[in-house]
């Protein structure tokens, strides 16, 4: 396994907590993670790109 | 995914989607095509980074990918796409947030 993948299993794995963040969205609205716990179920989409 | 949405929802999930292009554009492509998700211009590349979405450097592209996060906050599913088309069906979320659902706080 590379260390790229390794890197992966380590912080991104299934099992373990998700990484917190927050964003913009495009409302302009402040949008963390964390914000759903115990709340919704979060789907986590990274797009390809539009442009 | 849009097709889906009100069946994601019913299964109380948000859809959080995170892109990299600059936000103009970001926010421009979304409004026009009247997305019901919640839109996240992430055009330094922070939460991707975060989590690990693959760039094909040659293929001038980021690879999609789908994570599931449950209500307590931890990762249940993970698909990082091989392909510019690689996205997991509909119904495999489904009748995960299905079974996600049915979890009983102890």
């Amino acid at each position: 396994m590379d260390w790229a993948n390794s890197e992966l299993m380590t912080t991104t794995a299934v099992g373990l907590p998700a990484p917190d963040f927050v964003l913009t969205d495009i409302e302009g609205d402040s949008i963390r993670l964390s914000d759903y716990r115990g709340y919704r179920n979060v789907m986590l989409v990274f797009l390809r790109g539009f442009l | 995914m849009r097709d889906d949405f009100g069946a994601f929802t019913a299964r109380d999930a948000v859809i959080l989607a995170v892109g990299p292009d600059n936000r103009e554009a970001f926010v421009r492509y979304w409004k026009s095509e009247h997305l019901p998700f919640t839109g996240l211009p992430d055009p330094g590349h922070v939460v991707a980074s975060l989590y690990k979405q693959e760039v094909k450097v040659f293929r001038l592209g980021r690879m999609p990918a789908l994570l599931v996060v449950d209500k307590k906050g931890f990762i249940r599913y993970s698909h990082y796409g091989r392909s510019m088309s690689d996205i997991p069906a509909n119904k495999e979320i489904l009748d995960l947030l299905d079974m996600l659902n049915l979890e009983i706080d102890p």
